[in-house]
């Protein structure tokens, strides 16, 4: 996908799931409402892609072969801790969901997921992280002045 | 669920038709959800048309297609949940070990695929096998067995399951890539069938009597 797509985009989104249907229907929809989407059907390709991309919001399944979703959830957020993580299942549970926050996740919601919910979700999280990226840049600003004493 | 025994499930019992039952509806769960994607994806399609917006109908045709192929591999989940619903007795009696294997190989697939371990079940095994056992505890050792030996299987490995019988005696192996011997089942689970477990480097070997001894008759 080009830059100026992403850049033109609603928001860019990676969807992380194993059920490779499921990434291809779910990608097409999000599309259709002009979000530019990215894929990855493992948590090491998610890990991967993250390592080398700026996404506004990933949706990620909890249950997957291999790393699962906490575990894809907990190494991505020690590596970027501002990323924008929603968890999706298949049974949502009180449990689940805590863990989910706890560790970090913006939110968790259960499959099938309600695709204006999701989006919905996924514009909050496109805010957050610009937000934390202004912040992020305000106090980058801040020590500048502060370490050439203007 | 017959409770003719003595009408009531023991605790490891429940806790096994819990972790049977979690596991299918989770897996139609899934199959549900992409059937939801594919469906909403569809109407979709069919809006934009109806709105004068050109599509291909040979995507449309391929993802309709898509939707009946799930909806068969849903429906196969759900029969072989049914099945397990109606041999989980907990009476006595002359089962059919060979069925009730096949059963049990399908419905743990999920839980092997999940490490990404294929389950590989030899088709050279006797046609029909009767076992005097109560088919839950019968299936509840079979579970329990792949689940050791699943635990020791290396990730992205294949697992082999023969299944034989030797005069009065059921043999099944499982043999596959391991990172050591696996952890025999519980002895008080084994026992219930007056079942043996000899576990190895890489192997896993389960023996059940047909006509089990009188101490193994009367169950927990």
């Amino acid at each position: 996908m080009e830059d100026k797509e992403k850049v033109m985009a609603e928001a860019f989104v990676l969807i992380v799931d194993d059920e490779k249907e499921f990434l291809e229907s779910i990608s097409a929809r999000l599309e259709n409402r002009g979000f530019a989407v990215d894929t990855a059907n493992s948590g090491d390709q998610a890990l991967e892609k993250i390592h080398g991309a700026l996404y506004d919001a990933i949706v990620l399944d909890l249950m997957m072969p291999g790393l699962d979703g906490m575990a894809t959830l907990k190494l991505a957020l020690q590596r970027k801790p501002d990323l924008q993580i929603i968890l999706l299942t298949g049974h949502a549970s009180v449990q689940h969901g805590v863990e989910a926050i706890r560790q970090g996740a913006l939110d968790f919601m259960e499959k099938p997921a309600d695709l204006d919910a999701l989006v919905t979700k996924i514009r909050e999280g496109k805010d957050r992280r610009m937000e934390l990226d202004a912040q992020s840049r305000e106090e980058a600003v801040r020590a500048a002045l502060k370490k050439y004493g203007w | 669920m017959n409770l003719g025994r003595d009408c009531s499930a023991t605790g490891r019992e429940l806790d096994f038709v819990g972790r049977v039952t979690a596991s299918a509806t989770h897996e139609i769960k899934n199959e549900l959800a992409v059937i939801n994607e594919q469906s909403r994806l569809v109407l979709e399609f069919l809006e934009m048309a109806a709105s004068g917006k050109e599509i291909s109908l040979e995507r449309l045709h391929g993802l309709i297609s898509r939707v009946v192929a799930r909806v068969g591999q849903a429906d196969a989940v759900v029969k072989r949940l049914n099945v397990f619903a109606h041999s989980t007795e907990l009476e006595r009696t002359a089962c059919e070990a060979v069925s009730l294997l096949e059963l049990m190989v399908q419905m743990f697939g999920r839980m092997a695929g999940l490490k990404r371990v294929s389950l590989e079940l030899s088709q050279e095994h006797p046609a029909a096998v009767e076992l005097t056992a109560t088919p839950l505890q019968y299936e509840q050792v079979l579970w329990s067995c792949m689940s050791a030996a699943l635990a020791a299987a290396q990730p992205s490995s294949i697992l082999r399951l023969h299944l034989e019988r030797d005069d009065e005696i059921l043999r099944l192996s499982l043999k596959g890539e391991m990172t050591g011997p696996p952890q025999a089942p519980p002895a008080e689970l084994l026992d219930l069938l007056g079942a043996s477990v000899l576990a190895g480097p890489g192997s896993l070997n389960l023996e059940i009597p047909l006509n089990p001894p009188p101490e193994a008759k009367e169950g927990a």
